[in-house]
């Protein structure tokens, strides 16, 4: 955050900055999702992002914010990884693709999934936000104490408009910083 | 020399409009934008449609910029881009970690046509 967003303002624009920052190029791709079921995926030379035409133009962008944020994962993440993968032509990234093990392929999708949640989802806005809706649950005179895992998926949708996230980001991030139940 | 397609990315930028805020914005279809600025399409012929873009682009009508605009897509008036990128640049492109919505490998019977949306994208 503090190399890409030090204004630390919501929702992170992750756009922006793959965009005018990393100068990186999203190319929308007809099809994608329906044909191959991919969102989206970064080229060798991580010049460009494709993402999928669909989620480009969806009305909400939340899905195509978390999708480019888990492309930046990658990006950021595993750089030197891809960088091992040589192959020099169409062929030969099909056989490098079959050799990749498929326990550190999984590994490193948690770590760009994570990646992103940490990008959108900042730990300490999260608690910001958290605050603001717990205060509201106790002036209603909410049972948070007995009833914490009712109020979730309320507290999820209403936290979800401010990072421009889906209500499942949020739901993974509050368990995954142990903010749930306050 | 910057082409137009370059040019237009960074007055795109300049503008702080995001490919899907511009698109949306303004209507235009983001693969032929996408296809535009990467200049794998040519710059348009109309001076309405190019004037439309200038708009949409925050280009002042008589600056530096709006003469730049236009003189850049006079100069490619004629350019026949290439529609396909070839196999060089296709490596490139090439993606090492992806995966299916469901967690899977793509079929490797599959990743031809994959090869093929890329070299058109």
């Amino acid at each position: 955050m503090d190399k890409y967003h030090p204004e630390r303002t919501l929702p992170v624009p992750v756009e922006e900055i793959l965009e005018f920052q990393c100068g990186i190029t999203i190319i929308p791709m007809p099809g994608l999702k329906q044909v191959h079921e991919i969102d989206a995926f970064t080229g060798k030379g991580q010049s460009s992002i494709f993402i999928d035409q669909g989620v480009f133009e969806q009305k909400s962008p939340f899905r195509y914010r978390f999708s480019l944020a888990h492309e930046l994962g990658h990006i950021e993440l595993h750089r030197e990884v891809q960088a091992q993968i040589e192959f020099s032509t169409v062929d030969e990234w099909k056989t490098a693709l079959r050799k990749f093990p498929e326990h550190q392929r999984s590994t490193l999708e948690f770590q760009a999934y994570d990646f992103a949640g940490l990008l959108l989802v900042p730990r300490e806005a999260l608690k910001a936000e958290l605050e603001q809706y717990i205060k509201i649950l106790n002036r209603a005179k909410f049972d948070l104490k007995n009833a914490a895992y009712t109020a979730k998926p309320y507290v999820c949708t209403k936290i979800s408009k401010s990072f421009a996230v889906s209500d499942q980001v949020i739901d993974r991030r509050l368990d995954k910083e142990k903010l749930w139940p306050p | 020399m910057r082409t137009f397609g370059e040019f237009f990315r960074s007055m795109r930028a300049k503008a702080g409009l995001s490919l899907r805020e511009f698109c949306l914005t303004n209507g235009f279809d983001p693969g032929n934008m996408s296809r535009l600025e990467r200049g794998l399409m040519p710059a348009p012929e109309s001076r309405a449609k190019l004037e439309q873009y200038a708009a949409a682009l925050k280009i002042k009508n008589g600056s530096d910029a709006w003469y730049e605009f236009f003189d850049l897509a006079a100069a490619e008036r004629g350019r026949i881009p290439e529609d396909m990128l070839n196999d060089e640049a296709i490596v490139e492109q090439l993606p090492v970690l992806f995966r299916t919505l469901r967690g899977q490998r793509v079929d490797p019977k599959s990743l031809d046509d994959l090869v093929e949306r890329i070299r058109k994208a």
